[in-house]
């Protein structure tokens, strides 16, 4: 009897030291933990305050908090011509990886090799650089380009009974998405002659300035088919001016972009027609495992960029339209 | 005189766009051109009477966003039209008459206190109604938002129709009454209108709180027509630049004391022909913005050229 | 009328005015005579506000220091600075209507009095200012203060660089004016033209006033003359 109390003792006293370590968060220390311990990471995209970027790093900070490394975010605020500047800066303070959202396939491919032989990795996400690194993460505009233009071609081209014209509106002529869309989607056009690219004008990703260009489009090709902005924010604008012009029945307008709700809201309101969404909240979470992973030392055996293509959801207006593709902020 | 070059000049290259681009010479790329141009008339009308009263006013195209912001986003938020459209009426008074004391009572030049208020007005806007995100979207459910970017008549939309009453009533401002003739005496001679007991504080308040009134207004019918209140549209300069390209090309003096309406509709005809035209030849915003720098530079040789300053016209403390 | 007392003014750093005291009452032509640089002009200035006045300054009554410009001339004080403060690019008209105060009604002068006291500026009425002569503007920006119906305007060397006909011209004006009542503090330059139509003169020297009296009695002292007068 005596063991046995000396027994309910001990378990009780094990209990007690196992609470009370818990408590004071001695708990064993994981495998992933001295990982992570003291690592930095630095995102700097184009501009946070859009839903793209606010999206992605929320994702990827929920991934620090929960490994225990530092997340910081470098605002660029528009400014393309300070990001050069900024990467620099922040390539010296060292971090262990550094997310990079680069505003033109040439502005900071050199910084990016920098990082690189500094031994930061560097994560691209969703616009490229010319310059190859550890990883990318993002959606493939090659995929969407061609899609886009397919569906194009369906929609307008021979057999359809519509003139063929597309109007596309980039955001910036060099930035990844527009040049490699593009490259893309007249590829497909090519094959096609019925389809004609009657403008490709950018925007400067300003809805006002879609709004325009579209509104004076329509006004010299009124039988405009179909138009395919870059980023369905701007396209906005496009939408509008299609609107306005009471052709919103006959020029199907298409775009890609994060997907948030205010995408499905536009396709609900008939403002555009067909998005395909990259979805930034997953994206988002893509990254965050991305970087679990470089600081685990994750790499490929050959050196080449790892690449993680962000899965598709085509938000489409009609009978088809899903609300929950779209995410919310 | 430069207004008449330059009205010569818009004339031409309505000529030569009529010949070279298809579809340009068209009724209805002629409306495209009045709406995409209503809100740059209607700011240029406010900036025009600013800087003939001898002033400048850079934080134009901030109020212009902040305006439309305010507006938005308490109607987005379920606020009545009409209280929203009172308090952004509120706000861009205050904000004119913030800009008015620091250059008539604080005495700064009118450059570096508007400069100043710009910067200002779009930090406040956006850390405190967007929590530091840079624009909202705008949807056409709200009737106000869809009556602006509506038409009046058919063929007259709302925005070209506002246009046409904020031209009249600058008009009249400007030639009618004793305001708009002090405005014209300060630009003119402003110690003399000083000195001569003219009220030149209380006029300096007239221009801005003007100026900031055309501000909300053009931001109200830009926003409704893209569908988005976007503070990017004042960081990236090129509005401004627009709107004083519009004034000075018109034959507007920077130092002020001269000019009118007709003078705004010259530089306006000008811009907005250059504008659509490049749109249509699918020249990029870049070199748009090339080809309206080197004009602003032909403009002020030519006008240099025209109108020698001597020194007796010569004011110091010229812009 | 008005009353000046211990008058003291600063350009920056430099005492300009180092206790002007002087009077103008109703009806009078009056004239500061003086050097170049002793501080005529800055008396009048100071007067209307612009330097800054430390001193007592009354007029009719009522305290001056201390108002902005826009104020004082609302009480009843009209200037005509020494530089021509016409509006270039306004018309004639349009510069005389700007001398119409807000809400005043009716004045001993209106525009039709100018046209017919000056059928030469009636003829330029829809020329821009800037278009006259130095006279021509000279007598347009006296008539221009003539139309906010002042009870003392202060003129600073209205006869400067004009021909002598012109000289003529401004002198019967400022006559003319007295007569309807209003009274003229002077600052002038040409002394045979403010001795002839001036009821009293002051002398001025190093900021402050060194005669006061009667253009007769000035032309007697020649001790004040010479010292403070002649080149």
């Amino acid at each position: 009897m005596m063991s046995m109390l000396t027994q309910h003792i001990r378990k009780a006293g094990i209990a007690l030291i196992a609470s009370a370590c818990a408590t004071f968060g001695l708990a064993a220390p994981t495998h992933a933990d001295s990982k992570y311990a003291g690592k930095k990471v630095v995102f700097v995209p184009i501009a946070m305050g859009i839903s793209l970027t606010e999206g992605w790093a929320r994702r990827m900070q929920e991934h620090a908090e929960i490994n225990g490394y530092s997340f910081e975010v470098r605002d660029a605020a528009f400014n393309t011509g300070a990001m050069a500047e900024l990467l620099t800066k922040v390539i010296s303070e060292k971090p262990d990886v550094l997310v990079v959202h680069n505003p033109t396939v040439q502005l900071l491919a050199r910084q990016i090799k920098q990082a690189e032989a500094d031994g930061i990795k560097v994560l691209q996400i969703n616009l490229q650089s010319n310059q190859p690194s550890t990883a990318f993460v993002g959606a493939s505009w090659q995929r969407i380009g061609r899609e886009v233009a397919e569906d194009i071609v369906k929609e307008c081209g021979e057999g359809s009974g519509k003139s063929g014209k597309v109007a596309i509106i980039p955001g910036g002529l060099t930035a990844a998405d527009s040049v490699i869309m593009n490259d893309a989607a007249f590829k497909v056009f090519a094959g096609h002659k019925e389809i004609q690219v009657v403008s490709n004008q950018a925007s400067d990703w300003e809805p006002e300035k879609a709004r325009q260009i579209t509104a004076t489009v329509l006004q010299q090709h009124p039988d405009l088919c179909a138009i395919f902005g870059h980023w369905d924010v701007h396209t906005m604008g496009a939408g509008n001016a299609v609107k306005d012009a009471g052709k919103a029945d006959s020029v199907l307008v298409y775009s890609t972009g994060g997907g948030d709700d205010a995408a499905c809201k536009a396709v609900e309101d008939g403002i555009q027609d067909r998005i395909w969404s990259y979805d930034a909240d997953g994206q988002g979470r893509d990254a965050g495992t991305m970087i679990d992973l470089l600081l685990q030392g994750a790499g490929t055996t050959d050196g080449s960029m790892m690449v993680v293509e962000s899965p598709l959801k085509i938000i489409k207006a009609g009978p088809e339209f899903d609300a929950s593709l779209c995410w919310k902020m | 005189m430069l207004e008449r070059v330059v009205a010569v000049a818009a004339l031409v290259l309505v000529v030569v766009f009529s010949f070279a681009i298809d579809g340009f010479a068209t009724l209805g790329n002629l409306r495209v051109i009045l709406t995409n141009s209503a809100s740059l008339a209607i700011l240029s009308c406010g900036m025009a009477a600013v800087i003939i009263s001898r002033g400048l006013d850079l934080s134009l195209i901030a109020q212009m966003i902040a305006g439309a912001l305010v507006f938005s986003f308490l109607v987005i938020g379920g606020t009545s039209t009409g209280i929203s459209m009172l308090v952004a009426l509120g706000a861009m008074l205050l904000l004119g008459v913030m800009n008015a004391w620091l250059i008539a009572y604080v005495e700064i030049p009118a450059m570096l206190a508007t400069l100043a208020s710009s910067m200002f007005i779009t930090g406040l806007f956006r850390n405190t109604i967007l929590d530091g995100g840079f624009m909202i979207l705008l949807p056409r459910s709200n009737p106000t938002v869809a009556f602006l970017s509506g038409d009046l008549l058919p063929g007259l939309s709302v925005s070209v129709a506002l246009m046409l009453v904020i031209f009249a009533f600058t008009w009249l401002l400007l030639t009618a009454t004793t305001t708009g003739r002090i405005v014209q005496a300060m630009g003119d001679n402003f110690q003399a209108a000083r000195l001569s007991g003219l009220p030149v504080r209380t006029t300096t308040i007239a221009v801005y709180v003007f100026a900031a009134l055309t501000a909300l207004l053009a931001g109200l019918i830009t926003s409704s027509a893209s569908g988005a209140v976007d503070f990017r549209t004042v960081t990236n300069g090129t509005l401004l630049f627009d709107v004083i390209l519009v004034v000075v090309l018109g034959g507007i003096p920077l130092r002020g004391g001269r000019g009118s309406v007709r003078n705004i509709i010259v530089g306006l005809a000008l811009i907005a022909v250059l504008r659509n035209g490049m749109t249509l030849m699918n020249f990029t915003t870049q070199t748009q913005d090339m080809l309206k720098g080197l004009i602003l530079i032909v403009a002020i040789v030519t006008d240099n050229y025209l109108n020698p300053r001597d020194a007796e016209t010569d004011t110091a403390g010229d812009l | 009328m008005l009353e000046v007392r211990d008058l003291h003014a600063y350009y920056g750093k430099s005492h300009i005015l180092q206790g002007v005291d002087l009077d103008v009452g109703d009806n009078e032509i009056v004239s500061i005579l003086g050097r170049n640089g002793v501080g005529r002009s800055t008396t009048l200035k100071a007067i209307m506000g612009d330097p800054q006045p430390h001193g007592a300054i009354t007029f009719r009554g009522k305290p001056v220091a201390g108002r902005k410009p826009h104020e004082i001339a609302h009480m009843g004080i009209g200037f005509v600075p020494e530089e021509r403060a016409i509006f270039p690019t306004l018309t004639v008209e349009q510069n005389l209507l700007l001398g119409i105060k807000g809400g005043q009604t009716g004045g001993r002068w209106s525009i039709e009095e100018t046209w017919r006291l000056f059928p030469q500026l009636k003829e330029r009425a829809n020329a821009p200012g800037g278009a006259l002569s130095g006279g021509e503007q000279q007598m347009l920006t006296i008539c221009r203060t003539l139309m906010g119906d002042p009870d003392l305007i202060m003129i600073d060397e209205p006869t400067e660089g004009l021909a002598p006909q012109m000289v003529e011209r401004i002198g019967e004006l400022l006559k003319e004016i007295a007569r309807r009542g209003i009274s003229i503090l002077l600052v002038e330059q040409r002394l045979v033209i403010a001795m002839r139509i001036s009821h009293r003169v002051y002398v001025m020297g190093h900021g402050r006033m060194v005669f006061e009296g009667t253009p007769a009695a000035l032309m007697a002292d020649e001790g004040i003359r010479r010292e403070w007068l002649e080149v």
